[in-house]
């Protein structure tokens, strides 16, 4: 996923290098998200107290939103094309994390729930390039880079059974990390100055991890790398 | 194809239940028999039990998180502390409860039963605990006003010469933690305390005399058993002091049947100088209980079938009057309501409780009797607690003691239930302070 992000990054600075005709674009983008990634995974909080957290990976959605600033070149590749390239910062509500615990990472354990909230936010180097064919809808892609926070928060854990005794609850903590998107979708011109966009965006967030339990003696603690996001995006572009 | 439809269908059962039954790690059940939820005066201590298994695959170093008030009783095939258990391994954790040292708002919850936290470190770890289910949790209240305070129930045990004392819970009326307390008696029937409350006095029938014991004001216990002197009695089988104590009567079952009456040393309780009252209305008295006053006497005679209500002045007791009350069937015991408005009269030929109206006309004569609740058989009385709302029936038969609830209004016996008290040898006479 890496490389071909890269490469579409690439060929959009390339293709807003050349341009001939320079105007300014302000994008602002709600969307709607949802996140994957989660995986099982089975942690020593103590030297010999191992536990299990399963992946329940039917999150719901959340709402998010994107700002865009940038240059925008018309008539690239025979006049077939507009770049547009600047800076995009991003913040995404709460994603939900979930699955069971099984102590002593067996099965026959499976005494809790455990939920926790990541809030990310981004700044990154955006560019899109966008069809210039006539149409009512021209087509276009996006591609983005740069690095993300992502806040892992409000630990929860709910027994499954009464006898069960609820653990010390892992702390809160913030990750960066390196993150790309890419993204296709579809764009109207409304008037000289405004545009706008329906597309979907495939994110990778990096990763999150929560930090470890008060009197924790190892550092262990939930953590998904990378965290995957994905997008349903409305946007509205003013050129000017 | 039916068949590996049912196969696989069975399999995913399977695989769901493994997946979803969840068990505790560490499973606490309480022992049969053991009481988790308790309303404690704060004067009392309780015991409780519970069997931990360890249903993991891990052999581990246990321990249970500290309650404020309560205590691991080891030894005897108990836990200790720590514990060890292998996989499947059980053992009983005992717990005493201390209701003095338990915080005003209670217990609620636990034992919890934790792994250590290292070899070297036997605090729990609080990463992996277990604890009962939700209603097999310690409840435990304490109260704390002054007229449910908690009283022991002292019980003659007729048949082995002792005396048993145990916790009476004001708020359930049951007996527990019942123990010996007092031996080397004799065929003691009539048991009980002055009224300053500091020493206990057992009529000893088959040894014709009187022992006082010291009474531990803290504990309940008592201690320092010895002969109380006096003379004259013959087959005594009552307890009954003056209001200010300087006196003790006993009524004598033997001979021509007679109330004696006996100055108390005020130090050390001995007795000394007695008198013999007699009366022609007296018949084999069995027992004898006197009026909060100390005016009139109660006596209880059992071959006539009578109740004697005689006057009393000092070591006086005269002018008796047997002519009121009815049903009475070899009366055995007479115990007043602390209210001084009810009559209790157990008796052995009809094995039956009459409740009889005290009048309040300065009579003090017996009215209205009628047969209450109560499974009393054979010898001896039945003992109020403080508040004159549960009373105590002697069963020797069953060599058990009954509670039952009073209707203060009319002294009716209802809800009569056995007391769990356990230990009793031929239970006679009840005494609660």
């Amino acid at each position: 996923m890496f490389r071909p992000t890269i490469v579409l990054f690439g060929f959009l600075l390339s293709s807003a290098a050349f341009a001939t005709e320079d105007q300014y674009v302000v994008g602002l983008t709600p969307g709607w998200d949802w996140v994957s990634g989660n995986k099982t995974q089975t942690l020593n909080l103590e030297p010999d107290v191992q536990k299990t957290y399963t992946a329940n990976n039917n999150t719901k959605s959340f709402p998010s939103l994107e700002f865009f600033l940038g240059w925008q070149k018309a008539h690239l590749l025979k006049h077939k094309l507009i770049g547009q390239i600047g800076v995009d910062i991003a913040a995404a509500g709460n994603a939900k994390l979930k699955g069971n615990i099984w102590d002593e990472a067996d099965p026959a354990f499976n005494d809790f729930t455990y939920s926790y909230q990541v809030q990310h936010t981004q700044v990154a180097i955006k560019g899109r390039l966008i069809g210039d064919c006539g149409l009512m809808f021209e087509p276009y892609i996006s591609g983005s880079i740069g690095v993300g926070f992502n806040r892992a928060y409000n630990f929860t854990i709910n027994p499954l059974i009464s006898p069960a005794v609820v653990a010390p609850l892992f702390h809160s903590n913030t990750t960066s990390s390196f993150i790309y998107t890419i993204g296709i979708g579809l764009q109207k011109s409304l008037s000289q100055h405004f545009q706008a966009a329906i597309g979907y965006e495939f994110a990778n967030w990096g990763k999150t991890q929560l930090s470890r339990a008060t009197g924790q003696t190892t550092n262990q603690a939930p953590s998904v790398n990378p965290l995957y996001a994905q997008q349903i995006q409305l946007s509205l572009y003013y050129i000017f | 194809m039916k068949q590996y439809k049912i196969i696989i269908a069975c399999m995913l059962m399977l695989a769901s239940s493994v997946l979803y039954a969840g068990q505790p790690p560490f499973s606490i059940i309480p022992v049969a028999g053991s009481t988790t939820s308790f309303l404690l005066p704060g004067n009392f201590t309780e015991t409780t039990s519970y069997q931990v298994t360890n249903q993991t695959k891990t052999k581990r170093i246990l321990t249970m998180v500290p309650i404020t008030g309560i205590n691991q009783v080891t030894g005897s095939g108990n836990c200790a502390n720590p514990f060890i258990l292998s996989p499947g391994q059980s053992c009983t954790l005992a717990l005493t409860i201390n209701a003095s040292q338990v915080p005003a708002t209670g217990i609620n919850g636990g034992p919890v039963i934790c792994k250590t936290k290292a070899a070297n470190n036997n605090a729990p770890d609080p990463f992996l605990c277990s604890q009962p289910d939700v209603e097999s949790r310690l409840a435990i209240s304490v109260t704390t006003s002054l007229v449910t305070v908690g009283q022991y129930a002292y019980i003659a045990n007729q048949f082995d010469n002792t005396v048993s004392f145990c916790q009476a819970n004001p708020a359930t009326g049951l007996l527990t933690q019942c123990s010996v307390t007092a031996t080397g008696l004799s065929g003691l029937e009539g048991i009980g305390f002055n009224p300053a409350g500091t020493l206990f006095y057992s009529a000893n029938a088959s040894s014709n005399s009187i022992s006082v014991c010291q009474l531990n004001q803290s504990t309940g216990a008592l201690s320092g058993c010895i002969d109380a002197g006096g003379s004259g009695f013959n087959l005594p089988n009552a307890i009954a002091f003056s209001p200010d104590g300087t006196i003790l009567y006993t009524s004598n079952l033997g001979g021509s049947a007679s109330v004696s009456a006996c100055l108390v040393n005020a130090t050390s309780g001995q007795l000394s100088a007695c008198v013999t009252n007699n009366s022609p209305t007296f018949s084999a008295s069995a027992d004898m209980a006197l009026n909060a006053s100390g005016t009139l006497a109660y006596v209880a005679n059992r071959s006539a079938n009578t109740i004697s209500v005689c006057n009393v002045s000092a070591q006086v007791v005269n002018s008796c009057n047997d002519l009121s009350g009815s049903g009475f069937n070899e009366p055995e015991g007479v115990t007043i309501s602390p209210d001084g408005l009810h009559a209790y009269i157990a008796n052995a030929g009809s094995k039956q409780i009459i409740v009889c109206d005290i009048l309040q006309d300065g009579t003090g004569l017996l009215a209205n009797c009628s047969a209450t609740n109560g499974a009393f058989d054979g010898t001896g009385n039945v003992g109020l607690n403080n508040l004159g709302t549960l009373a105590y029936v002697p069963n020797q038969l069953l060599n058990a003691v009954f509670v039952c609830n009073v209707t203060k209004v009319n002294g009716e016996l209802s809800s009569c239930l056995p007391s769990t008290g356990t230990g009793f040898v031929g239970p006679a006479g009840v005494v609660l302070h």
